[in-house]
């Protein structure tokens, strides 16, 4: 079922632009503003699957199942529904001069209560080629995390749970970035630094039913991205102070975040390969430590306006104290999608999932998974 | 007999107009009272792509495109942002909803992104060949 709160935001939306653009520019002087969106209307139901037990210590959840948004935990049972995944997101930018703009964006999840602000960041462009922010912005921990909601910028029906999808998504800070070509590259790259806290965070629902707060403190990062014909390379590396404060039961936990991440893709007229590898170590102050390799790897083939895109998805926790962390996740996945293209800014999915648990103790069991998606910007 | 000559005439009559199009040339224009004087590909790709928000070494760039139904935008396009109209659209979907810029100007036509560009020095824009006129100034030519 849409919730009702989704199709209100979906009306709102639609007075304005689903017939075709809505991107009004009212110019006064030198403020120019504009507005754009996105939608993502997604689908979906475990075809079947196995499950071993204990169920998830959640009622509204019923097993086998399919996480596919690990930071909202939209979970996919063996009945059709659109909340897991479907949302929607409007941004503003408002263009002062040349050199002062802002940037807002506010997006409403199908499966979360109320929208969340997603973007709310002042830039300061300095010099030709650097800009500042301050304000809040995305984490920009993978490739696609920056825009991990637009659906059509992507030929998945979802980015890859086995990296997307932390128990933070979003900081406030201030970044540093700087753009130039060099040596016949594309570049940009950017250092940012700043915290988060998410207070009864949905990431904890598939696991419990306290109320759990996460934090990520001290975050610095930098990532550099290049960018030559067919070739693009991206590199990140973050720390950050990590902790959760169990307010339910009165425990929490503090962690020292260590995230190194690389994407390669290959982007020829026809073929094209996508994959992103990343290592996740958490080293706890109660002397253990979780480290979390994960990897995506896929290639797809445009014919004309349809895309055939197969991925193959890895995530294996490792623990060096399976008394503190009984539960190490672990899971592989293969997926297939078949993306149609109705025009430039509208795009239909359909894709199977094929996921196995290899788990010490079952989480969600292992499901196939048929999904469906209508991706739109606007 | 006759149906197929009337064919092939018909067919070559096309593939002359086809190349007659193609070769007529997208060229890249700016006001003629703008101080750049011409740009390589990647830096117009670059002003194009959001990557570059000046010309190089002189003021701020706003790049006007045309309709996706334009031959001359798509010739523009597979010539120097080497992106199909459906990447073009990904690439600036990326950008638009990282907070990384908003994508250019669209204007109707050559004539529109003429009187655009010809009173604001800042602007940059592709016509075809055969529209330049005194208003404006070629920066780029493909090939």
């Amino acid at each position: 079922m849409i919730t009702r709160k989704l199709l209100l935001t979906l009306l709102i939306v639609g007075l304005g632009g689903l017939p075709g653009s809505f991107a009004l520019a009212q110019e006064a002087q030198d403020t120019s503003v504009s507005f754009s969106g996105f939608l993502s209307i997604d689908g979906g139901k475990v075809i079947n699957g196995s499950f071993h037990g204990p169920m998830p210590d959640n009622p509204n959840y019923s097993c086998p199942c399919y996480i596919a948004d690990w930071t909202s935990t939209g979970m996919y049972s063996t009945n059709f529904s659109f909340t897991p995944e479907s949302r929607v997101g409007v941004q503003a930018n408002v263009k002062f001069n040349d050199q002062f703009s802002f940037t807002t964006q506010v997006t409403d999840r199908a499966d979360e209560d109320a929208p969340q602000l997603s973007w709310a960041f002042l830039t300061y462009a300095f010099a030709p080629n650097w800009e500042f922010t301050v304000g809040r912005k995305r984490i920009p921990l993978y490739y696609y995390s920056n825009f991990q909601d637009v659906g059509i910028a992507y030929p998945w029906v979802s980015p890859p749970p086995e990296l997307y999808g932390w128990e933070v998504t979003n900081y406030n800070g201030v970044s540093l970035r700087y753009s130039n070509s060099i040596a016949g590259y594309r570049t940009t790259s950017s250092i940012f630094t700043g915290s988060e806290t998410v207070l009864n965070d949905p990431y904890y629902l598939s696991g419990s039913q306290d109320n759990i707060n996460a934090s990520w403190k001290n975050m610095v990062g930098a990532d550099t991205e290049w960018t030559k014909d067919w070739f693009t390379a991206r590199l990140v590396y973050l720390v950050a102070n990590a902790s959760t404060d169990d307010t339910t039961v009165g425990a929490t936990t503090l962690a020292r975040v260590h995230t190194f991440g690389i994407a390669v893709n290959a982007d020829f007229d026809d073929w094209f390969v996508l994959s992103e590898f990343t290592a996740d170590d958490r080293t706890y102050t109660t002397n253990y430590y979780v480290n979390a390799p994960a990897y995506s790897v896929g290639a797809g083939y445009r014919y004309g306006a349809w895309t055939p895109f197969l991925n193959y998805g890895w995530y294996y926790e490792n623990t060096n104290d399976l008394v503190q962390y009984p539960s190490p996740v672990r899971f592989n996945r293969t997926s297939l999608t078949l993306r149609y293209d109705v025009n430039s800014s509208t795009s239909l999915k359909v894709q199977l999932d094929n996921y196995r648990e290899a788990a010490i103790s079952d989480l969600t069991g292992n499901s196939k998974v048929f999904r469906i998606a209508f991706d739109k910007t606007f | 007999m006759g149906k197929c000559a009337f064919a092939g005439v018909a067919v070559f009559a096309a593939l002359l107009l086809i190349a007659s199009i193609t070769q007529a040339g997208v060229v890249a224009v700016v006001s003629s009272k703008s101080p750049v004087s011409s740009l390589t590909k990647d830096q117009l790709a670059d002003i194009y792509l959001g990557n570059a928000k000046n010309f190089p070494g002189g003021g701020p760039a706003t790049p006007v495109d045309l309709p996706e139904s334009a031959a001359e935008r798509q010739d523009f396009h597979k010539n120097v942002t080497g992106k199909s109209g459906t990447q073009f659209k990904a690439y600036w979907a990326k950008m638009v909803f990282s907070g990384r810029g908003v994508p250019p100007k669209e204007a109707a036509n050559a004539t529109e992104v003429k009187s655009m560009i010809a009173g604001n020095p800042n602007m940059i824009g592709y016509i075809d060949k055969s529209a330049v006129d005194s208003s404006v100034k070629v920066v780029f030519e493909a090939n």
